[in-house]
């Protein structure tokens, strides 16, 4: 009688030192790109007023440069939380990456025309044959 | 009652962690080490491309030169990249960390009228 209880005991122990855990909270961390933009920064960018210098001043260079110099993209990927499983004293953690992509558009006097904040970090077809077409070596 | 009202601080602080953001920094506190000869209104293109070497980036005709840098333990270090085939775009290599980005403004005469390190923070 005394050994199945020990294993229950014994196997309820185990399901304790098992399990996952699913974390929606970002935790502050760049999984990659150099850094986020911030809400600050994209508004402080006005369509007709703020130029390419002042972009590039207060951002640095940007991830690609698209149509020689008219649209600059800024790229990120930071963590939406993460999924945890433990068990037998090992353990593991999936982050849940969460793509950004700042998108901006000058006009022929150097001028911001256009602002695209997405979530996520796929070009467009047409930014994708631009890149396509000013890769190195073509 | 203590540890619920812990636990729930501890879930908004780290709800609302956010990740380090481009930010840039004055030229007065990033211009040291190997970069402490720039100076707005005096150093030219010439001076700064043999100091320097060739710039990651060229804007605007190279009116706008860009650099990319690592903070070491003994100051200033240049970062390279590499072409990512897979990916098709240019990837920061080598030292973890985050890169930091010199931006280089020349007025008309070539001479330096503004300039920022972007860092990550």
């Amino acid at each position: 009688m005394r050994t199945p209880v020990r294993c229950v005991l014994a196997s309820l122990a185990l399901l304790g030192s098992t399990g996952c855990l699913i974390w929606p909270f970002p935790t502050g961390s760049i999984l990659a790109g150099r850094g986020r933009v911030r809400q600050e920064d994209q508004t402080a960018l006005v369509i007709g007023r703020t130029t390419r210098e002042e972009v590039l001043l207060r951002l640095g260079e940007p991830d690609e440069v698209l149509h020689g110099g008219r649209v600059f993209i800024y790229r990120w990927t930071q963590d939406a939380g993460f999924f945890a499983m433990g068990g037998g004293g090992s353990a593991v953690a999936i982050p849940f990456p969460s793509h950004r992509m700042l998108r901006l558009a000058f006009d022929s006097e150097a001028r911001l025309a256009r602002l695209d904040f997405v979530h996520q970090d796929e070009l467009s077809p047409e930014d994708r044959e631009a890149a396509k077409a000013e890769q190195p070596g073509d | 009652m203590r540890v619920v009202v812990a636990s729930c601080l501890a879930v908004v602080l780290l709800a609302s962690c956010s990740a380090p953001a481009l930010t840039p920094v004055k030229p007065e506190e990033s211009h040291t080490g190997i970069l402490a000869f720039l100076k707005e209104g005096r150093t030219t293109r010439e001076e700064t491309l043999l100091r320097l070497g060739t710039p990651d980036g060229r804007f605007e005709g190279e009116r706008i030169l860009t650099y990319t840098f690592k903070k070491g333990p003994d100051g200033w270090l240049r970062e390279g990249r590499a072409w990512n085939e897979p990916k098709k775009r240019f990837e920061y290599t080598g030292r973890s960390g985050f890169p930091c980005n010199l931006v280089l403004v020349f007025g008309a005469e070539g001479v330096l009228a503004r300039s920022t390190m972007v860092i990550t923070q």
